[in-house]
């Protein structure tokens, strides 16, 4: 039996203020070790909502998900999240009062797993970021802070990671900066990476396209 | 946002200041209230009921010749040889209606009195009998005339009177001894005063003179002061004086007025600090040479008379003296340094317009003294009232506010039946002390003094006072929490020993002068307490409100620590923690500020009363100062109450930081 890193199972998703609406309207898909994935789809269709519910962030109102073939709508949750998966942002989301080394640093501090900042600054190399290690996150330009956040999700070797419009906020060069790492690292490592993106060039480096219109994903081959 | 924690932390550390400062002040008056209404009356008394004064035990001595026919008190039962001082023979027959002679199991008579003490021996109880009575007292006051302790002095006589509660004196109670209080040095003063007074003539209502005391007499008063006593300081008692004139040193020059008339210097006055004045005097061979401003000199006759111009304190002791030669004060000589314009002056002056200002008062002994004092004093911890010539009596303190003073001497009076008419009879007393009353009803009007006056006077005049409040036995405890207890214990073994229905065993708390007080006390403990929970709670909702900002100020860390894994639980904990570390050192510092004020209490009340124009604190009610000691229930109150309830102010924001959508804060940053 084939072992999907993240697979999901008619989610649907609707929210009831003023009145019901239907965002995700029967959501499948599943991802191997080392596949990439991109979903498309114009804006307000729902791809932030399935990349959180897909990262446990917010609850779906029916379906199944399993990441690792652990059910991620039970109890796990948290846990999950700190151990299985990685996020990126748009917008970086670090904590500004604290250094790079130490955001890097802060997932494996809240799952309590010490002796990782070896391996913090060794991603912060990759990304190249080494120089930056005890700099104030607010102290990083866009590119790095979004590098920075890409060593943060990787820190506790998660098998899944999702990423919301990483370069939607970076200029070109470093939009193909990150494009690289994180198709590099997802590739390179064997893990799942899912990333919701408006950049086509982005999307085409996945292996699968798919495109979120009415609630549903429709596959396109990658090009 | 650091700037409203700060805000928080320094509110809650003032109210918990406030409460704790609060409460240790009321808890500490509470006590020594507490103290001062179980030192007079022990924490456990017990009283004979009427089945006691009823039963064939205390009705016999009446009717007993080896009694004397008198009925006893409590005391001279505990110390008489027969309990059963009946004797067929020689004593009338027996009333038909008496009850029966109570028996011990091996048929002796039964000693309600001795038995009762020897349960409380068992239960290793201090216990002692104490009497009440009541009479009019009257003081003669002899009081100085002109200037003290010099030629010019006189005495003048005026009176005292006040009807009075006598208390037998219960040396063994071991609070007494903070009741009680050191002679004063004025009381000092007065008895060297008093030294000279003959103390005959005192029944007499207004006696015309004041007798010269014989030599020994004299000498005997002013043995029991001075083997008592260390003086360490004098000081004049007016301008004038003459011995300056001897502790000038040689040689050396001193400012000085001196108004001359016709030709000659008519008197001499020494500035105390050094300053120009009509010109300078210098001792030179004993002579006393004037040497003024204006050129002239001249020799100072012995008769001038030498002022100072204000009174000189000067370190002294007194040159020990032998007694036999000392006929008068002028005898006693002090050995003196003291300071005029700067310069020492050194020597023996004898006591001539000198007063005593400071001195050590001895009391505490190891064994009795070998000259008794006459104030209280303490052999091991057991107190005595000085035997002198005349019983001694302990007065409320507030009659020092009448001048009375330590030796001053006076009788009680009382009226007894005579065959034909009630006879006034008078004791003679002289007053050996003051005590502290506390807030005692009668506490103004109660006269301490030994057993034997109060039991005298009853005797006399047994219907003056209801019999089962005057007489009884005192029990005293170190711990008064133990009282209830205590009593318990003391009605089962009564029972037991089968006499419980002669005694009554009543604990301080249902005295009737101290029940309300102290269920005031404890309703207002409970209304301080109640007060200070409230005001914790609204200084800790300023937690609540400061950890809500906190909550939304942090909403895109809560949501970013949330993404990363962190669980609902470690961020409701970050918050609560929070209240709780707010609270915790909010507490030390207030704890630490309450200790610092408690400490200085004296100068917060001082500035409080300067800020007043007067006394903030009542002494009366309040003691001489308020109470400085950190109260631990006070402490154990702040310690748990402030930490749980920022604890719990923690927790409302705690919960409101689980409630965030992580994802909607996200998509919405």
């Amino acid at each position: 039996m084939e072992k999907f890193v993240l697979k999901a199972t008619n989610l649907k998703k609707s929210y009831f203020h003023p009145t019901k609406c239907d965002i995700l309207n029967g959501v499948s898909l599943s991802v191997n070790p080392g596949e990439t994935v991109a979903i498309m789809g114009p804006s307000g269709a729902g791809k932030s909502t399935l990349l959180h519910i897909l990262g446990t962030l917010d609850p779906p109102s029916s379906g199944s998900l399993e990441i690792n073939g652990i059910d991620a709508l039970g109890d796990a949750g948290a846990a999950l999240r700190n151990h299985h998966i990685g996020f990126v942002f748009q917008n970086y989301n670090l904590l500004d009062e604290y250094t790079v080394l130490d955001n890097v640093l802060m997932p494996s501090r809240i799952g309590r797993i010490s002796g990782k900042e070896e391996e913090a600054k060794r991603l912060l190399q990759e990304v190249g970021l080494e120089e930056h290690l005890s700099h104030f996150a607010k102290q990083l330009s866009g590119g790095e802070k979004q590098r920075a956040a890409i060593a943060r999700a990787l820190l506790n070797n998660p098998s899944l990671i999702l990423a919301d419009e990483p370069s939607g906020n970076l200029d070109d060069v470093n939009s193909e900066k990150i494009h690289e790492i994180l198709i590099s690292s997802a590739k390179n490592l064997g893990k799942g990476l899912i990333i919701v993106t408006h950049n086509h060039a982005l999307a085409n480096q996945c292996d699968i396209i798919y495109t979120l219109q009415s609630g549903t994903l429709k596959a396109n081959k990658a090009i | 946002m650091s700037l409203i924690a700060l805000m928080s932390v320094g509110v809650i550390s003032l109210v918990v200041w406030l409460v704790l400062v609060f409460l240790s002040v009321t808890d500490g008056i509470e006590k020594n209230w507490l103290k001062k209404l179980t030192s007079l009356n022990a924490p456990l008394q017990i009283t004979p009921t009427d089945d006691y004064y009823r039963s064939y035990y205390y009705q016999v001595d009446g009717i007993s010749n080896a009694s004397d026919y008198q009925y006893k008190s409590i005391g001279e039962k505990a110390s008489a040889l027969l309990t059963d001082p009946y004797s067929p023979t020689e004593d009338q027959a027996v009333p038909a209606r008496w009850p029966d002679i109570l028996r011990n199991d091996d048929g002796t008579p039964k000693d309600l009195v001795k038995s009762a003490f020897n349960i409380l021996d068992k239960h290793a109880l201090i216990a002692q009998d104490f009497e009440v009575s009541g009479a009019a007292f009257k003081l003669r006051m002899i009081r100085p005339q002109g200037i003290p302790f010099t030629s010019a002095q006189e005495k003048a006589q005026g009176h005292l009177t006040q009807v009075s509660y006598i208390s037998s004196f219960s040396g063994k109670s071991p609070r007494l001894k903070t009741l009680i209080e050191s002679p004063r040095t004025e009381d000092l003063n007065h008895l060297f005063l008093l030294a000279d007074v003959s103390s005959r003539g005192l029944y007499e209502d207004t006696p015309d003179e004041i007798e010269h005391a014989s030599v020994s007499e004299f000498q005997s008063k002013l043995e029991s002061v001075l083997s008592n006593v260390e003086i360490t300081g004098i000081k004049t008692t007016s301008h004038r004086w003459q011995s300056l004139g001897s502790l000038l040193p040689e040689g050396v020059l001193f400012d000085v007025y001196a108004p001359v008339k016709n030709g000659a210097i008519t008197q001499v006055v020494f500035p105390l600090d050094a300053k120009q004045g009509s010109g300078k005097i210098q001792k030179k061979q004993g002579r006393l040479h004037y040497l003024g401003k204006d050129g002239t000199s001249q020799i100072v006759n012995f008769a001038v008379p030498l002022f100072v111009e204000g009174r000189i304190s000067m370190e002294a002791s007194l040159v020990p003296p032998s007694l036999k030669n000392v006929r008068s004060l002028n005898d006693l000589r002090f050995e003196i340094t003291a300071k005029l314009q700067g310069k020492t002056l050194l020597g023996q002056i004898p006591w001539d317009g000198v007063e005593i200002e400071t001195a050590k008062i001895f009391n505490q002994f190891d064994a009795p003294p070998s000259h008794v004092p006459p104030w209280p004093y303490y052999v091991n911890d057991e107190i005595y009232l000085p035997e002198a010539d005349y019983p001694s009596v302990i007065l409320p303190k507030h009659f020092q506010n009448n001048r009375v003073k330590l030796g001053d001497t006076g009788y009680f009076s009382y009226g007894a039946a005579t065959s034909s008419a009630m006879q006034e009879q008078r004791l003679p007393v002289v007053v050996a002390g003051f005590y502290d009353p506390g807030v005692m009803a009668i506490g103004a009007k109660l006269i301490l003094t030994n057993s034997e006056i109060v039991h005298t006077i009853n005797t006399a005049s047994n219907t003056f006072f209801d019999p089962n409040m005057v007489n009884g036995i005192q029990v005293y405890l170190n711990d008064l929490g133990s009282a209830k207890d205590m009593k318990e214990k003391l009605i089962a073994a009564f029972e037991n020993e089968g006499i419980l229905k002669y005694w009554k065993i009543t604990s301080f708390h249902e005295y009737d002068f101290a029940k309300d007080l102290l269920q005031q006390f404890q309703s207002d403990k409970y209304l301080f307490t109640l007060i200070g929970v409230i005001v914790l709670i609204v200084a800790c909702s300023n937690i609540i409100s400061l950890l809500v900002i906190l909550v939304n100020d942090k909403k895109k860390e809560i949501a970013i620590l949330s993404a990363m894994g962190a669980s609902k639980r470690s961020i409701a904990t970050i918050f609560t923690l929070c209240g709780g570390i707010m609270g915790t050192l909010s507490t030390l510092i207030g704890t630490g500020a309450a200790i610092l004020t408690l400490h200085n209490i004296d100068s917060v009340v001082s500035f409080l009363s300067f800020l007043q124009g007067h006394d903030a604190f009542n002494a009366v009610f309040y003691g001489k100062s308020l109470p400085n000691e950190l109260s631990h229930h006070a402490l154990v109150f702040i310690l748990i109450a402030t930490p749980i309830i920022s604890l719990l102010a923690g927790l409302v924001p705690a919960v409101k930081a689980t409630k965030l959508s992580p994802s909607q804060i996200l998509r919405s940053e």
